[in-house]
């Protein structure tokens, strides 16, 4: 009997503490298990977080060599004299994107800052912020440093542009491209059947990014733009139009006119003194339109483009291009125009691509280049010259990295009566460039 | 000894790792790509590693080079086309089977036929109550995919005219969620691939022009009397075709398509 009740106190003793044993054990792995899930929530959240925040960028390194030393250049800067061959970094950019995405890919909330290491020093490229409107996603606004909307080819990233530069006519019109202002744009969501426009209208300094303001005068810019593919994504197109209403403080008082004199040649003639003039607005407006289409066939992808700007250019005599800033001699207003085409196209799907690009800029329609240097009083000067570039180019897609292009600028001036412009002038460029991306 | 051993050891890790092929993409094609490479690991012809994510996902992967071959539920769109070229690569485009859409219901609805346009006052938002389609009195519990997905893409272009969903539309982050979902909501209403049909769930037959109705069946899909047919891809870049051909092939080959058809998809 004792036997007995010995053998049930043990079993017993043995069975409590093995009951008491596995309960410790199933708190332990429940203890145990969330703390793992804490963590894996933690993990989740790390790289929720680095997925929000993207740095990329692009190291384009290039040799050109140039018809002359000295030259005036559009592919880059200018040679410095005695210079017609140089090593450069041309653009070494590099770019943080915080985004916050919701489920469908739209960005709702985003910061971008893009800083540009060259020879030349550290600039500012991009600093903005953007926030779409929650309720139906269709609306945004941005505000900071960023692209002017307007066109095609001032907007495309230099990272992915066939050619080394854009063209003479994007150059002078919106130097560097960017600029400090606010912009609202319409983009339906990503789930909506009207996703193929785009409205962006937008108030900018005109100064572009490295200047502060120094007028009182806002750039109106504004851009209504498509974009479609066909049923089988074999073709893709696009298509905007853009409005630019802007303009600067006059440089002085004293506002010129451009006559015609007996002969036919036009000059500048002093029409007003007012001393009120100096705050009057030097107007700048433009009218834009561009094409782009591209079609995936068995040849390969091939790519045209196409724009055409033309309107009121406000400039001084020795420059067309829009002043960052303050200007202090007299300001002349010119009648422009200009265009450029691309056509694209790569070999047979492969990492070989042909690149010919024809481009003109005329400062001043209103002026032949014979007249240029016709007359001694009222002159018109080398900024009333146009230019047309014809292009070739070779690029070479290594990888999504690695990119060559070997590209060369043939450059055509107007044949003047100025001394120096009576013939084309010796301004061709050779640029080998590589590029890497990361 | 033990160094020869160690550099055999090394020779073989990289020899399995260099022969591993990655698949990434689309989540509708994820059980063909799972049966296809368990066979054929098990064959001992190589070793296959399969992701879902989305087709669009993948498609991205193969750009960055962090996948060998992107599955993908819907075509290749003309912006991928423009980045692979852009990264030098050029692609091949491979169907590897082909995919039927089923419109399900709960197995306690009557209603058991819709019409296109039905279908697309659903999801737009028009038609809210099954009572107004010959059902019973009850609000219409809507789910479809995230719009990540390919076949989110494929029912919006092909079934809802690219019409946009109604906002009340519950978008679910896989299929399988869907076909739980409706079996667990007696108004509910979701698309799936066919492959995903269970007992739990009803399919609807569908007509696309108002007078004939069409059941989803694998026979219909097959003959091309059943509408909402898609076709299902393999995209890979023709600097590897080497190493992912034998596994494109093998899923070509008789023996693949049998498991395309095995796992409830139409074989080519």
């Amino acid at each position: 009997m004792k036997k007995l009740l010995l053998l049930t106190l043990l079993a017993t003793t043995t069975l409590s503490q093995a009951q008491a044993q596995d309960t410790n054990d199933s708190a332990d792995t429940d203890k145990r298990l969330n703390e793992l899930t804490d963590k894996i929530a933690d993990l989740q959240n790390d790289q929720l977080k680095r997925s929000q925040l993207k740095l990329t960028g692009y190291i384009q390194a290039q040799y050109q060599v140039a018809e002359a030393a000295g030259i005036t250049s559009y592919a880059g800067g200018n040679f410095n004299a005695g210079t017609d061959k140089r090593f450069a970094i041309r653009r070494g950019r590099i770019k943080m994107d915080y985004s916050r995405v919701n489920d469908d890919g739209d960005i709702m909330t985003q910061g971008v800052v893009q800083i540009d290491y060259t020879q030349n020093g550290v600039v500012l490229r991009d600093a903005y912020a953007n926030i779409l409107e929650p309720h139906t996603k269709w609306f945004g606004l941005k505000v900071g440093a960023m692209d002017r909307p307007f066109g095609y080819e001032v907007t495309y990233s230099s990272g992915v542009r066939e050619t080394p530069e854009r063209g003479r006519m994007s150059q002078t019109l919106f130097p560097n491209e960017k600029d400090l202002g606010a912009q609202l744009y319409i983009l339906p969501n990503k789930n909506s059947r009207y996703r193929f426009f785009k409205v962006e209208a937008g108030f900018y300094n005109g100064t572009g990014v490295l200047n502060a303001d120094y007028d009182k005068f806002k750039d109106l810019i504004t851009r209504l733009s498509i974009f479609k593919n066909n049923k089988n994504e074999s073709i893709k197109y696009s298509g905007g139009i853009s409005y630019f209403n802007g303009g600067h403080k006059n440089g002085t008082k004293y506002e010129y006119e451009l006559l015609n004199s007996n002969n036919g040649n036009h000059y500048w003639s002093l029409t007003d003194t007012n001393a009120g003039n100096i705050d009057a607005k030097a107007k700048q407006i433009y009218y834009g339109a561009d094409a782009q289409i591209s079609i995936d066939w068995k040849i390969g992808l091939t790519t045209i483009r196409a724009e055409y700007i033309t309107g009121i250019q406000s400039g001084t005599a020795t420059s067309s291009a829009t002043p960052r800033d303050v200007v202090t001699t007299n300001t002349l207003q010119r009648n422009f125009n200009g265009a450029y085409f691309y056509l694209v196209q790569n070999i047979a799907q492969s990492k070989h691509n042909i690149v010919i690009k024809y481009d003109w800029y005329d400062p001043n329609t209103s002026v032949q280049g014979s007249e240029i240097g016709a007359t001694t009083n009222g002159t018109l000067t080398t900024t009333d010259i146009k230019y047309s570039t014809l292009g070739i180019g070779y690029t070479y897609n290594y990888d999504q990295n690695w990119k060559l292009v070997i590209y060369g600028d043939i450059i055509k001036n107007e044949s003047t009566k100025l001394q120096g412009y009576t013939q084309d002038i010796k301004d061709n460029i050779l640029t080998i460039r590589i590029q890497y991306k990361f | 000894m033990k160094k020869t051993l160690l550099a055999l050891s090394i020779i073989a890790f990289s020899t399995s790792f260099a022969q591993t092929i990655k698949l990434k993409g689309s989540d509708t094609i994820l059980p063909i790509a799972q049966e296809e490479a368990s066979v054929f690991n098990k064959s001992g012809k190589g070793s296959i590693s399969v992701t879902g994510g989305g087709s669009g996902v993948g498609l991205a992967a193969l750009v960055d080079n962090t996948t060998d071959i992107a599955t993908s539920s819907r075509k290749i769109k003309m912006e991928e086309k423009i980045k692979f070229t852009e990264s030098g690569k050029k692609i091949k485009e491979v169907v590897i089977g082909k995919d039927a859409l089923s419109i399900i219901v709960n197995p306690a609805n009557k209603v058991s036929k819709l019409t296109r346009e039905e279908i697309e006052s659903i999801y737009t938002g028009k038609v809210k109550n099954w009572k107004q389609l010959g059902g019973d009195d009850m609000n219409i519990v809507v789910y479809g995919r995230e719009s990540s997905s390919g076949t989110f893409e494929f029912f919006k272009e092909h079934v809802n005219s690219k019409k946009n969903f109604a906002s009340s539309v519950l978008a679910m982050p896989a299929t399988g969620a869907i076909v739980q979902s409706v079996a667990q909501t007696k108004g509910a209403i979701g698309y799936i691939g066919m492959a995903y049909d269970n007992a739990k769930v009803k399919q609807l037959a569908v007509s696309y022009n108002g007078k004939t109705y069409i059941e989803p069946t694998r026979a219909n899909a097959k003959s091309g009397a059943y509408p909402i047919v898609r076709p299902l891809y393999f995209y890979y870049t023709t600097s590897i075709e080497t190493k992912v051909k034998p596994f494109v092939d093998f899923v070509l080959s008789k023996e693949g398509q049998a498991i395309v058809d095995k796992v409830g998809y139409l074989a080519l």
